[in-house]
């Protein structure tokens, strides 16, 4: 009788010794996770700068249909207004736009000149939004952070005599 | 085998809320007066005066003069603080554009800019990971004025929803 009672107290030992370091070792797996995460950290960053251009009503562009009222009625008055034969004063894209930077107009009518004769009537609208997309990733005291500017830009090309878009060209620049 | 099942419990709540970003707002920061619609209708073109525009507005950011440069404050959010402040140059032809289809423009002529600027910020975090998108929002107000008259003649409102 005692020695069955000496078997059950040793097999309830056992069990509890058992359930013991089952505990301990789910202790230290998550304890373990904890040490690995600590001081980890990902981040990430997205700033719309500007108004952003309206992708629906860029779609709308219709070149040799589309006129110039429409046009800053969907998008407001252009960043600059390139004629030929001037210099534009354009404020750089990103959050402080500070200053201005001197372009000439002859440059944005390059970007036309192979599809259009260029005549003397034509102006070109430009505008442009910005956004700045950034991410960091970091362990312990090491650290990776990465940031970039990401311009849209639109170039409207528009007869000045009729007020017609004669066409467009949008990108996007990183 | 309760503590195990308490470990388990807060085992699966931690993991749930490595995946669970929680939305944080921040802000917005604003710079100048809000302009709001009652005040922008309260402007008649033909009708109301450079001073009565100035008395409902107050004063604007720029005054475009035609064939000259506009220096405008810029104003917005960023990722070097919650807003970053200097100025840009703009030719003022970039103003007079929106009036110069219906308005016969002259030496006479300025544009009243007003604007209002609001930077959102959002930030989402789950345990060990941060996800920051802002955005600025501008309101734009451009008063066509005739200095020598001393009447507004057209405006244009941008409202960026």
């Amino acid at each position: 009788m005692v020695q069955i009672e000496r078997q059950t107290i040793s097999g309830m030992e056992q069990t509890l010794q058992h359930m013991a370091m089952k505990e301990k070792f789910l202790c230290s797996i998550f304890a373990f996770m904890l040490l690995c995460m600590s001081g980890c950290m990902v981040t990430g960053v997205e700033y719309i700068i500007d108004e952003p251009l309206n992708e629906a009503r860029i779609a709308e562009i219709q070149r040799a249909e589309t006129t110039k009222q429409e046009i800053l009625t969907w998008f407001g008055p252009p960043v600059a207004i390139a004629r030929q034969g001037t210099t534009m004063k354009i404020p750089p894209p990103g959050p402080t736009k500070e200053g201005y930077e001197e372009i000439l107009s002859e440059t944005f009518f390059e970007l036309f000149s192979a599809k259009h004769e260029i005549i003397e009537g034509h102006i070109i609208y430009y505008y442009y939004y910005s956004v700045i997309k950034g991410s960091f990733a970091g362990i312990g005291l090491a650290g990776n952070s990465k940031q970039r500017l990401v311009v849209s830009k639109l170039w409207i090309l528009i007869n000045d005599t009729t007020g017609i878009v004669e066409d467009y060209l949008m990108r996007i620049l990183e | 085998m309760k503590k195990i099942c308490q470990w388990v419990f807060f085992l699966f709540t931690f993991l749930c809320l490595l995946g669970c970003p929680i939305p944080v707002p921040m802000g917005p920061l604003r710079s100048g007066e809000p302009i709001r619609d009652k005040q922008v209708v309260m402007v008649e073109p033909g009708k109301t005066t450079k001073k009565e525009l100035l008395e409902w507005l107050g004063a604007p950011m720029a005054i475009a003069v035609r064939d000259e440069i506009t220096v405008i404050p810029s104003v917005t959010g960023s990722l070097v603080g919650p807003l970053s402040r200097g100025y840009y140059k703009i030719n003022s032809d970039t103003f007079f554009e929106l009036f110069s289809a219906d308005h016969e423009l002259s030496e006479y002529h300025r544009v009243y800019y007003y604007r209002y600027v609001a930077a959102k910020k959002t930030g989402y975090f789950a345990l060990f990971a941060v996800y920051e998108s802002g955005k600025t929002m501008t309101d734009n107000l451009w008063v066509l004025v005739n200095e020598k008259t001393g009447v507004v003649e057209d405006y244009v409102f941008r409202k960026q929803d």
